[in-house]
């Protein structure tokens, strides 16, 4: 019995492998269920009407931003950022902290959807690829990470472009959602509207930029394997300080011949030169050496004596000071950057900016903070109105969500975008609450209006306004529409269906933005300038 | 040597073939469309009022006073139902057709024997399924049997020529009215911002794909007048159990309970039957005047046979 014991960790020593399944299909089949779920959340970040309300709600119960909340980059970078308890996010992330402390990445080599997505194009488009990978160095993640922990401690949020799960989810949407929809719409223009997709054709801006992006961390697998993970990946770092005092240890067994065969197919470069030594911080759990080793010597079990960690990190101080100077650097930039503060200002000056935030949304300096730029919000939003900003909230506001009324108009009875926030950039808010939420003002460019400048019989803004704000007088005999400023709320359904093309003769602009209000000032607000019909 | 058929010769020719089959396909049902529309319908001078506190009894009493549904649907045919439902309101604010008088017709077409009873309309308000679950349009078709068409995609329409249009000369239509074999226009009585009234030739801008063309030509009563004479229901249906008094066409705004169908086959009739319900001198609606100047009805109802049941 002690003989056993003593052997316990050492299945290579003639010993038949008693396990029908080895841990590393264990491993792929949890991927596959992984990516699965996280597809499945994606395509259920839908909105449709329950039918005891007539309310819009997500069609599935499910958190739909499950992987965002569970993120603890995400988690962390929000919170700083916004210095600000966010509930829902530390008790999603720290399950996954906790699991990390117990077992390493495990989060890595098993969950990571994206780590996922990298395998598998590991495993089909670069099967045949490079005879020597070549890498960066592994440390270069912890300067990025440093990088963004500067960013979040100064405020400015930087985690969006770099936090793989957000890069993931955006990049779905903004960049594969559509295309995808247009194809299926080509051979089936029933099953390609509605559904779980838009309920016509969705367009999205910045779709090239995010999927060169998407493009560029897969391709990089050209030239190893995980090099994303490996050598990138902010959240692999964070993972990797946290996984030090893992339980699974890999042993490496006294039939090792120095093959190389495990340091070779590594999925993360952790295995040393010596292959009994590996980098704890590295391992992703994959349990690929323990198939690979032609003399089975290898295994990684829980608590394993005389196992091979290797736990130093040995980063560089300077790098790691290179590292922060970048992100602080970036951070001060972009609070100084000239249309930041344009966008902050708008709401509290009349402005004439055009940047109009989702409804429920925080004053603009919280809401940068605290926007992950996921776009879960652009892509449940039923008209396709949300769409990631390019210059309209400054540099800091890049691929923030805002209205493009000419796209979609924010339609009066929803409140899909709040549900799916992961954040709370969004506020939630009640269909009921969202009449006195105001996103900005509409105002009638009289020199493009055909009412106004040719006495047709347009009015089509006064037709569609949901909060009776359009109004008319006769001018010269010809009744002309005004815009009634304290009940328009900005949403842009008037200028969504005003006929002039490209752009509207009434377009929705930032003044009359009552973000910086608290709700009930804006219901008071309301209250006290309602002007008799 | 025999010249040998290349594969890329044998593609092009049959995509093209392929091509040209389509679009003489869509071109004779084009231009079939406008004559196959209302192809039962009858020439009646009988305009029907029914007194409808009981929605189903009136729309029955009504159909009978025009010699039963059947003269309307035969057996196996393709019915479209058009209500107003573009808007994200509820029944009782006037500003979309009652359900319960969508049910209660296509129940009857049921009845009669339709083959499918389709409601189809082309909406404003988004996203689609809360504006039909709001205006209980949804619940009242699945009620009836009958199936819910959100014309919202530019593929749902086909081109239709308007030679005799004197501003329209061609319009985007929905298919499923073209290619329907009994079209039911049910429209609601209500005030509109631009056309003073909206009514049942009003209603048809609801089965076009681009409404914004029509505000921004040159006369838009003329557009509806063009196109009500070129698209005929086989009858119209006009809602007015209550009807929307102020603020039209999206409201809310002051409502009246009339409880009254109009029912009948000349539209302009029936429009102008309708404003009379306002206090409206017909011929002061311009569409309404236009429309019977081009032929399409009579606008003078001493001329008319108005039976009230």
């Amino acid at each position: 019995m002690a003989d056993d014991r003593k052997h316990a960790g050492q299945p290579g020593r003639n010993r038949p492998r008693r396990r029908v399944v080895s841990v590393r299909t264990v491993r792929r089949v949890v991927q596959v269920l992984s990516l699965g779920l996280f597809l499945y959340l994606f395509a259920v970040t839908v909105g449709v009407v329950d039918p005891y309300s007539g309310k819009a709600r997500l069609v599935s119960p499910a958190p739909v931003d499950l992987y965002l909340r569970a993120d603890p980059l995400i988690g962390a970078a929000a919170m700083v950022s916004a210095r600000e308890w966010i509930p829902v996010l530390a008790w999603y992330g720290i399950p996954v902290v906790a699991l990390t402390i117990l077992l390493g990445r495990v989060f890595c080599g098993w969950l990571c959807p994206l780590g996922v997505t990298l395998d598998a194009a590991d495993a089909t488009v670069f099967r045949r690829r490079r005879s020597k990978s070549r890498t960066l160095d592994a440390r270069l993640k912890y300067y990025i990470l440093a990088g963004a922990a500067a960013t979040a401690i100064l405020s400015a949020q930087i985690v969006y472009f770099l936090d793989p799960i957000a890069i993931l989810t955006r990049s779905l949407t903004l960049a594969v959602l559509a295309p995808l929809q247009m194809i299926v719409r080509a051979v089936s223009p029933e099953i390609g509207s509605g559904g779980l997709f838009h309920e016509s054709q969705a367009y999205y801006r910045a779709d090239v930029a995010a999927f060169v992006i998407f493009a560029v961390i897969i391709g990089l697998n050209s030239l190893a394997r995980r090099f994303w993970c490996r050598s990138l990946c902010p959240l692999g770092a964070m993972l990797g300080l946290l996984s030090r005092l893992s339980l699974l240890r890999r042993i490496c067994g006294d039939g090792c011949t120095d093959c190389g065969a495990c340091v070779r197919d590594c999925k993360t470069g952790a295995i040393h030169e010596n292959p009994r030594d590996y980098s704890v911080a590295e391992c992703i759990y994959c349990y690929n050496c323990t198939q690979v080793c032609p003399e089975h010597v290898i295994s990684i079990p829980v608590l394993g004596e005389r196992s091979g960690a290797r736990r130093e990190l040995s980063l560089s101080r300077r790098r790691l000071l290179h590292g922060l100077g970048a992100g602080a650097a970036w951070a001060l930039l972009a609070r100084t950057n000239a249309s930041t503060k344009v966008a902050r200002d708008a709401q509290v000056k009349l402005s004439s900016a055009q940047l109009i935030r989702p409804p429920g949304a925080m004053p603009e300096q919280k809401f940068l903070a605290k926007c992950i730029r996921c776009g879960e919000c652009m892509k449940v939003c039923p008209t396709n109105g949300l769409q990631p900003a390019i210059a309209e909230a400054g540099l800091e506001g890049f691929w923030t969500p805002v209205l493009v009324p000419k796209v979609g108009e924010c339609t009066q009875k929803c409140n899909l975008c709040q549900q799916v926030c992961p954040t709370g950039a969004i506020q939630p808010f009640s269909i009921e609450e969202k009449d006195a939420l105001y996103l900005g003002t509409a105002v009638i460019d009289r020199s493009q209006c055909v009412v106004w400048n040719a006495s047709r019989k347009c009015l089509v803004c006064d037709e569609v306004c949901s909060y009776d704000a359009i109004y008319t007088k006769s001018v010269n005999g010809i009744r002309s529409p005004f815009v009634d400023n304290s009940k328009c709320v900005g949403c842009g359904i008037c200028e969504n269906n005003c006929p002039i093309h490209p752009v509207s003769a009434i377009r929705v602009f930032s003044f009359g933005d009552k973000r910086h209000m608290s709700r009930e000032e804006q219901r008071q607000w309301q209250e006290a300038h309602q002007t008799p019909d | 040597m025999e010249p040998k058929l290349t594969r890329r010769e044998f593609l092009s020719a049959t995509s093209a073939a392929a091509v040209l089959t389509a679009l003489g396909g869509s071109l004779g049902k084009a231009a079939q469309a406008a004559v196959r529309l209302g192809a039962h319908a009858q020439a009646s001078r009988k305009l029907v009022v029914a007194s409808a506190t009981d929605i189903r009894a009136a729309i029955g009493r009504a159909f009978k006073e025009l010699g039963g549904i059947e003269k309307f649907v035969r057996k196996g045919d393709k019915v479209v139902l058009k209500p107003n439902a573009a808007w994200a309101r509820r029944p009782g604010q006037g500003a979309t057709t009652n359900p319960e008088v969508v049910e209660a017709v296509a129940e009857l077409c049921k009845k009669a024997g339709a083959g499918r009873v389709t409601v189809l309309e082309h909406l404003i308000d988004r996203p689609a399924a809360v504006v039909l679950s709001m205006t209980g349009i949804s619940a009242a078709a699945e009620k009836a049997g009958a199936r819910v068409v959100s014309a919202g995609d530019e593929l749902m329409y086909r081109e239709v020529k308007l030679p005799k249009g004197k501003v329209l000369r061609k319009e985007m239509v929905a298919s499923g009215i073209l290619d329907a074999d009994v079209f039911i226009n049910m429209p609601v009585a209500k005030v509109h911002s631009q056309t003073d009234l909206s009514l049942g030739m009003k209603n048809l801008m609801g089965i076009i794909w681009d409404r914004q063309a029509w505000h921004t030509s040159v006369d838009l009563d003329q557009c509806i007048a063009d196109f009500a004479a070129a698209v005929r229901p086989s009858v119209t249906i006009l809602d007015a159990t209550t009807m929307l008094l102020t603020n039209g066409p999206k409201g809310p705004g002051k409502t009246r309970k009339e409880n009254k169908l109009v029912v009948g086959t000349d539209p302009v009739s029936v429009d102008a039957f309708g404003a009379t319900l306002f206090g409206i001198v017909p011929a002061d609606i311009q569409h309404i005047a236009l429309a019977h100047k081009s032929g399409v009805g009579e606008i003078r109802l001493d001329a008319v046979k108005v039976v009230k049941v």
